[in-house]
């Protein structure tokens, strides 16, 4: 038999392209740094987990339904979401968190030669997978850790079929505001498809935040993405949602994977959504973090970044990747920004006053 | 970049064919013809090498390329049919007994080129590539602008006009500093830049006057080395410094690199955003030497890796591992008297310009220690004095060799996390 030449057989864009490797499981990790707990503030995980209703959904699954298929198309989430949303059930897709719908996107608009376009320090996922799959992903520095929308628009040609905006973004926490949307939305003039990723939307209290699914009737080239695995706490079933016009919707639908989200999910996030309580604890708790946090920051003398959203941003004096293998040995985990182009900061997710203050020693013996 | 290939009967009678081809080849990618001579002079005698060492009727892929700046020839044959310790640079030819005729072979061709290295492809194959760089101008004398502390700036990817100014500055204002010969050849070093060997990015002013500027380039798959961060007459060094690096990582981040570390940091290098990995030691003829600090980052959070860790070494690196917080499970390794073959094999890549060389083991063998010996001897002979060995401790049987560098006047000197399948260790020789 020959060897398997996979010189031949893979794409240029694949070779070139570096996986993406996850952290090992806590468990691991943990024997390798010798630590014996692990607070996870890596990840903008909720410490206060799914709401209580969504949990006694979790508790109460009969392991017997296991081996049943899920509804393939979510259903019963998209009836909740139509009316929670006063639109139609046809107008979401339910997928394995936001990671999937990115994929179904840019899958169902971009072809050979077509690009992107996205900020240069966001999630980063909008250009792995556009570059994975053979596109180019234009990156517009961020102005003043904002996305530019000049700099956007300076960019787009006849080539450009979507721009993705995290607002707030990820890991800034800075947004565009309702008028600068809009002033966005209507110069883009429907030419192109854009995404607005709400992933952090339920934390923001800000009255000058935009609610994008609200502005979906007037901008038929408005796509908007939100999550369950932030707020609502079910990151580990792996559950988020696009909205969009209907036909725009109905297009992404042709490039869907049906039956990759699971019963559980499914169900565990039709009951978030009725929970209102939840979100007020968790802005409750994330408020005092934040605040907590600052104080702190400043008696340190440490410059941080602080805007909407469960995480905030810290430039420390030392390299990030050396830090997050010094907090791992005490027992934190945080999100070291190297990969998301801000060297020497960290990222950190807020969670209740007892983790923020072994944080802070921690971060106080390091440096 | 351009090849042309030829598969040639392993066999003197075809000695004509081969040399027609390398030179031909060199010429049409653009060698002068000194350069093609040198180049093909050394084809020669890889190749009457090979005649001797390979047995029997076997065929040779040979591959000529031309790139911007250099052509290259690659020899690829099937790793199963040779005796392998022929490919250790001390090796001569098995029909040579005269000790006149033994300074041949592998080592001659090396003194020719630019380069001469030896890979192994998927374990089956081994491909021996020579590399020929073409001859640049040296810079002409001409006035510079005249460069003033800059109070903004902003960094950018130079044009290839940028490119040449940046090495003209640069060898004005860093003309007694370590940096490789390249970067003295405004035209080589946009052909390099242009061929990705290099990438840099540079500071200007709104007048688009040269502040300063950053280097680098690919060490192996993860590893990236950089140069400098190069000012040129500011004050404000920290300011510029730290936006050259961040631009670095910033347009390294998110690729397959995973390290970046130099060994040669200017003065306006910021330690803040590095970890020191260990020191070398650079010497001369006269015996001194100036010592180098190295230093490394990593790009992405270490999620651990295991390691195999000779006894002999064991405390050096896990000083290491405590000093820099790398979360490694350590296998330690003893060497238990069994049969690993006669014959080690080592790579060998020389690198002229600054008098020094690095071994590499391909195969593990009883003769370490003579190996090493006769690699010891041929580099003094060379006048090459600053000798190094790396192991990989991801690779279980490269440990078996650290006794055997230890005995022969090889130290530990540097770490580099996940610069191989795991960690590297290199060893340094003292002369």
């Amino acid at each position: 038999m020959r060897p398997l030449s996979l010189d031949r057989l893979v794409p240029s864009y694949v070779k070139s392209f570096e996986a993406y490797i996850p952290s090992k499981p806590d468990e691991e990790l943990k024997r390798l740094y010798r630590t014996h707990i692990l607070h996870r503030l890596n990840n903008n995980e909720n410490p206060l987990g799914p709401p209580p209703s969504a949990q006694e959904i979790i508790r109460k699954f009969s392991p017997p339904h296991a081996a049943i298929y899920p509804s393939g198309d979510s259903y019963y989430l998209r009836q909740k979401l139509a009316e929670k949303f006063n639109m139609h059930p046809d107008q979401f897709i339910v997928g394995n968190g936001a990671n999937e719908v990115i994929t179904f996107v840019i899958k169902a608009f971009c072809e050979k030669g077509d690009n992107i376009i996205t900020g240069d320090k966001t999630f980063a996922v909008y250009e792995w997978v556009t570059i994975f799959s053979g596109f180019e992903a234009r990156l517009v520095p961020l102005m003043d850790y904002t996305f530019d929308d000049e700099g956007i628009l300076a960019r787009v040609d006849k080539k450009t079929k979507v721009i993705f905006i995290c607002n707030p973004n990820n890991p800034t926490g800075t947004y565009w505001d309702k008028e600068r949307m809009k002033r966005f939305l209507e110069r883009i003039d429907n030419r192109q498809i854009v995404v607005v990723d709400e992933a952090y939307f339920e934390f923001v209290e800000r009255e000058d935040y935009p609610d994008c699914i609200s502005l979906i009737d007037k901008y038929p080239n408005l796509v908007v993405f939100r999550t369950f695995s932030k707020m609502y706490g079910l990151a580990g079933l792996r559950i988020g949602y696009l909205a969009g016009n209907l036909d725009v919707v109905n297009t992404i639908r042709k490039t869907c994977v049906v039956y990759s989200v699971n019963t559980i999910a499914q169900k565990a996030a039709y009951a978030a959504l009725d929970d209102h309580e939840h979100i007020l604890k968790t802005r409750k708790y994330v408020r005092e973090g934040k605040e907590f946090l600052r104080r702190e920051l400043i008696r340190m003398g440490l410059p941080h970044v602080i805007g909407e959203g469960n995480y905030m941003m810290i430039k420390l004096p030392i390299n990030d990747t050396l830090a997050y293998r010094k907090l791992m040995a005490l027992g934190i985990m945080i999100r070291a920004m190297t990969g998301f182009r801000y060297p020497n900061y960290i990222r950190v997710t807020i969670s209740e006053l007892p983790v923020m203050e072994a944080f802070v020693e921690a971060l106080k013996k390091i440096l | 970049m351009k090849n042309l290939k030829i598969s040639s009967p392993i066999n003197t009678d075809f000695i004509s064919v081969v040399t027609t081809f390398v030179e031909q080849s060199s010429l049409a990618f653009g060698l002068q013809k000194y350069d093609a001579l040198k180049l093909t002079l050394a084809s020669e005698e890889v190749y009457l090498y090979l005649c001797d060492v390979v047995q029997g009727e076997k065929v040779l892929d040979i591959t000529c390329t031309g790139g911007t700046y250099f052509v290259s020839v690659e020899f690829s044959f099937d790793k199963l049919e040779l005796h392998l310790q022929a490919f250790n640079i001390t090796a001569v030819p098995m029909s040579e007994i005269d000790e006149e005729l033994k300074e041949m072979g592998l080592l001659i061709a090396a003194r020719s080129v630019d380069n001469l290295s030896l890979e192994e492809v998927s374990g089956e194959r081994l491909i021996l590539r020579l590399i020929k760089e073409k001859s640049y101008p040296p810079p002409e004398e001409m006035g510079l602008p005249a460069v003033s502390p800059m109070t903004s700036f902003s960094i950018k990817i130079p044009t290839a006009d940028e490119i040449k100014m940046f090495s003209r500055l640069l060898s004005v204002y860093y003309k007694d500093y370590p940096f490789p010969d390249a970067f003295k050849y405004p035209g080589k070093l946009v052909d390099m830049v242009s061929s990705s060997i290099y990438a840099i990015s540079i500071a200007t002013d709104d007048k688009g006057t040269i502040g300063g500027g950053i280097i680098w380039k690919r060490m192996n798959e993860k590893i990236a080395e950089f140069f400098g961060p190069y000012l040129f007459n500011q004050d404000d060094k920290d300011r510029m410094a730290e936006s050259l690096i961040n631009a670095c990582l910033e347009r390294l981040a998110r690729t397959e690199i995973i390290g970046i570390f130099t060994r040669y940091p200017t003065e306006a290098f910021p330690e803040g955003y590095f970890e020191p990995i260990g020191v070398t030691r650079s010497f001369s003829k006269e015996g001194s030497y100036l010592e180098f600090s190295c230093y490394y980052r990593q790009l992405h959070e270490d999620a651990g890796t295991y390691v195999y860790v000779p006894k002999s070494i064991a405390s050096f690196i896990e000083n290491e591992y405590g000093r820099l917080v790398l979360p490694r499970q350590v296998y330690l390794t003893d060497y238990s008297g069994e049969y690993r073959g006669d014959y080690s094999v080592f790579a060998t890549e020389f690198d002229r310009e600054r008098n020094r060389v690095l071994m590499r083991p391909l195969w593990p063998g009883e003769d370490y220690l003579e190996n090493i010996s006769r690699h010891i001897a041929i580099f003094e002979k060379e006048g090459i004095l600053n000798c190094f060995f790396e192991i990989d401790l991801g690779i279980p049987w490269h440990s078996s060799i650290a006794d055997k560098l230890i005995e022969s006047r090889f130290k530990p000197c540097v770490v580099i996390p996940y610069g191989g399948k795991s960690d590297l260790v290199i060893f340094q020789w003292e002369p």
